[in-house]
């Protein structure tokens, strides 16, 4: 088998290793990028990519593909799969449909077509996590991890309560290693616990949480924390209280503000789509952007990224594990809503939604997304999300890329905005453009360093997974602030993807599918904590689950291509 | 007159899995020779075809969709998705058809000398359907999952057998007739138009309606509850068309919204058990 190949003459583009732009070759053998020395290049399939540019595999650390409430959003949108069939081709690819909630297959297919191989599911409840794995294990081509949804989590707050976050950490560092989770979620922290008398909705930073004694500063300082304790790769995913709710910019502020003093140079808190979190204004009527504020502060300091939650004009599936804001939602849109709740843990809704280009709230909403990431200087600090499905799908990520790099672009979709909202936001008046370097930090090294992937992802430095796009883009000669279809174009097709040392995609069109790996975290935690924390979790868990303890446990021989990453711990 | 050029399509042998002709429609056929209609892909179940392969197709074909006429003979209920989204012409199906008939149609006419699937109509905006068997289930209706405004927008579907449940499942405006029963829901959140059932219905009719007319000849088991009797009718119209009573006359479904005028006739002989409607008239109301 030949599995050594050659990518020639490319423009690469490298952050983690400080490439911009050079010409370069890049060598392939046995799945990893190696030195050029190592390869024969009469055996090695050569590919010849003088005028394209080089980029490592995308990394989408916010997606929404996997687990039961995009499972449910399938149930609940047929209509969003009676006319979007990928045909079965015997030996390349399988079958499936969908738009906004894709099927397994098809989310594969469509990203390995952008150029991206990494994707993680951002919230997961634990108990549901054997389903999240299942589909996971069925999405072809990609690599993938999830992050487990432990705000609302019984044990967790009543460790918190008690201050004790040692054993809170062990609790973690178990579950983690129990459902295969990649890092610790916060949605709307401890808004499941409410939701269940049908309270919670607008629930503020320093609100109690009945019948806990705990508020949501203390859960993500808790949270916070026991993530340090345990050295896990990625920091805090923090959906910050209050989202979607005119006037909360102040909450996402609080909420980075609270965990500033635990931070010592590193990054400890992660707020997602934060364009769902900086609404100015006291209702809907006058709402306001307060993207400038957001990012003074997130510029102002070292602790804090971001990802955008750019929303797309058109369909699109709101689902979150913010239950009670998707209740609120339904009653604006007044067609679908599905619910749900998971014993202990969390909750969640599901929302069919279209954003209106006419609409004065969606146009803002727009804005606000780019002005985020336009506005905070350190492209390191952003990673380009729409929050699949929540602000759009992710086949919409080349026009997101189209509208950071070219200022033409956005004042094409400008044009067409709702006016009174364009007399609210800065955007207009904003003229920075992004590099194709930074494009490439926001999609790749950003978010790959930011789950500290960064040794095998995001790079092609010799080490790094194979993982390689090539786009028909030539730098040297586009102007691409002029000629953004340009870039919309090269980006929603690759010329190749190579996944893991293989051709996946060819001319945009997919020509092969594997399966890629699942990783998770294994935090080392003393023996003899552990078993006093298990003590207790096993002496509660059969008073509060319907399933037994021993059942709880996701082993590895249930997933496709286990792959633990072990950090230190307590 | 202009002249009508005729394509007939014969089956060269027998179906056993669904074979999916959206591309059979006057549309799609215009202006394309008959090598190339034979060579247009179709699906047999999960395998791809050419429409040769699995039909003899003879005739000649205009330049204009509007004067084209398609004839299936030998047709059979595997057939499905005939005359999805035409907008002119005329279809002839000799036979059953399976379903899909008309599916998104938006002009033009199909009559069916046999038998139909289900979805006969579905999502329609304008045309003519007519057949002159039975009916399967969700005639006229709009499909699962969509939002509302999406049933059948226009045209007519006249159904001279009988048809299933759901008939005109969100319907907005439009005609169905059929002249013999139907099962349960039929005018189901239904938004405008009207559905004649000269048959029996066994009830439910109109639930979630908030609009339209819904005017039943044979016998209903029960009215829904969420129905109020408003007043007694000589006679109503469908479609320009006068269909004598006398009727009960009744509005709802008031379990959708508070301001529903959906309409809903009864015919008074033929539902004795009914009776105590006309009671609660002449008793001025609740």
């Amino acid at each position: 088998m030949n599995n050594q190949i050659l990518i020639k003459n490319g423009y690469v583009y490298d952050p983690i290793n400080k490439i911009d732009g050079e010409k370069m070759d890049i060598a392939i053998k046995n799945g990893r990028i190696v030195p050029l020395s190592e390869i024969d290049e009469s055996k090695a399939k050569v590919i010849d990519a003088s005028g394209k540019v080089v980029m490592p595999g995308g990394v989408d650390m916010h997606t929404h593909i996997a687990g039961p409430k995009v499972n449910l959003g399938r149930l609940m949108r047929p209509e969003d799969h009676y006319y979007s069939i990928v045909k079965l081709i015997p030996g390349v690819r399988r079958s499936g449909t969908g738009i906004t909630t894709p099927s397994t297959t098809v989310v594969g297919y469509k990203y390995a077509k952008m150029g991206w191989t990494t994707a993680i599911d951002p919230a997961s409840p634990p108990l549901k996590n054997r389903h999240t794995h299942e589909e996971l294990d069925d999405t072809p081509i990609l690599d993938k991890a999830v992050f487990i949804l432990m705000d609302s989590n019984w044990f967790v707050l009543k460790y918190l309560e008690k201050g004790d976050i040692e054993k809170c950490a062990a609790f973690v560092a178990w579950l983690l290693k129990a459902t295969k989770g990649y890092a610790i979620k916060i949605v709307d922290p401890g808004v499941a616990i409410p939701w269940i008398r049908g309270k919670g909705y607008g629930l503020g930073l320093d609100d109690q949480i009945p019948p806990f004694n705990i508020t949501p500063r203390e859960i993500v300082r808790g949270l916070c924390k026991v993530n340090k304790m345990l050295k896990l790769p990625h920091p805090i995913h923090v959906h910050c209280n209050r989202l979607g709710i005119p006037g909360n910019y102040q909450t996402t502020i609080e909420t980075m503000k609270a965990v500033s003093d635990l931070a010592d140079e590193d990054v400890n808190i992660h707020i997602t789509h934060v364009q769902f979190n900086s609404y100015g204004g006291v209702g809907w009527a006058n709402l306001k952007s307060r993207a400038e504020e957001i990012a003074k502060y997130i510029n102002s300091v070292n602790h804090v990224t971001l990802d955008m939650g750019q929303i797309i004009f058109g369909e699109a599936t709101t689902m979150t594990a913010d239950a009670p804001f998707e209740y609120a939602l339904y009653h604006t849109t007044k067609w679908k809503w599905g619910g749900a709740e998971v014993e202990a843990e969390a909750a969640a809704g599901i929302v069919p939604f279209t954003y209106k280009r006419k609409n004065y709230v969606n146009a803002i909403q727009w804005c606000i997304g780019l002005e985020v990431a336009l506005l905070v200087q350190d492209p390191w600090k952003v990673v380009l999300t729409t929050d699949h499905p929540n602000g759009g799908p992710f086949t919409s990520y080349p026009e997101v890329i189209a509208w950071l790099m070219s200022k033409k672009a956005r004042e094409k979709v400008l044009e067409k905005l709702n006016k009174r909202a364009l007399r609210e936001v800065a955007l207009p008046s904003i003229d920075r453009e992004y590099s194709l370097y930074e494009i490439a930090v926001i999609t790749r090294a950003g978010p790959a360093k930011l789950l500290g992937l960064d040794n095998i992802k995001g790079h092609l430095g010799p080490g790094a997974d194979a993982d390689v796009a090539i786009y028909d883009l030539n730098p040297a000669e586009v102007d691409f602030s002029e000629n953004y279809e340009v870039i919309e174009k090269a980006f929603s097709s690759a010329l190749y993807t190579i996944k893991g040392g293989e051709i996946v995609v060819k001319d945009g069109e997919l020509v092969k599918y594997g399966y890629g790996k699942t990783y998770y975290v294994e935090a080392k935690v003393e023996d003899a904590l552990m078993q006093e924390v298990l003590g207790e979790v096993k002496e509660k868990f059969n008073e509060w689950y319907t399933i037994s303890f021993e059942n709880y446990e996701i082993h590895d021989h249930e997933l496709r291509h286990p792959q633990p990453i072990k950090v230190g711990g307590v | 007159m202009e002249k009508i050029y005729e394509v007939i399509l014969k089956p060269k042998r027998e179906f056993r899995v669904p074979v999916e002709l959206e591309v059979v429609t006057p549309n799609n056929f215009a202006g394309k020779s008959i090598n190339e209609i034979i060579s247009q892909v179709i699906y047999e179940g999960n395998r791809e075809r050419k429409l040769g392969e699995l039909f003899e197709v003879k005739g000649e074909v205009g330049e204009s969709p509007d004067n084209i006429r398609i004839i299936i003979e030998n047709s059979c209920n595997k057939l499905w998705r005939i005359g999805e989204g035409m907008s002119a012409g005329e279809i002839i199906v000799k036979g059953d058809v399976g379903h899909y008939l008309g599916k998104h149609m938006a002009g033009g006419k199909i009559t069916v000398h046999g038998n139909a699937g289900s979805w006969v109509g579905a999502e329609m905006v304008d045309g003519l359907i007519e057949i002159h068997g039975n009916a399967g289930n969700h005639v006229g209706a709009r499909f699962r999952g969509e939002p509302q405004g999406m049933g059948m927008k226009g045209g007519k579907i006249v159904i001279h057998g009988n048809a299933g449940v759901q008939v005109g499942l969100g319907m907005i405006k439009g005609a169905i007739i059929i002249d013999g029963d139907c099962l349960e829901f039929p005018g189901m959140k239904m938004r405008g138009g009207s559905i004649l059932i000269r048959g029996n219905c066994p009830g439910r009719a109109g639930a979630d309606m908030t609009g339209g007319k819904i005017v039943i000849c044979g016998r209903v088991d029960s009215i829904l509850p969420s129905f109020y009797i408003e007043s007694i009718e000589k006679a109503t119209k469908v479609k320009g068309e006068k269909i004598e009573g006398p009727f009960y006359m009744f509005l709802g479904d008031y379990l959708a919204s508070r301001r529903a005028y959906g309409r809903l006739f009864v015919s008074i002989p033929n539902n004795p058990h009914l009776k105590n409607y006309a009671k609660l008239l002449e008793e001025g109301g609740e």
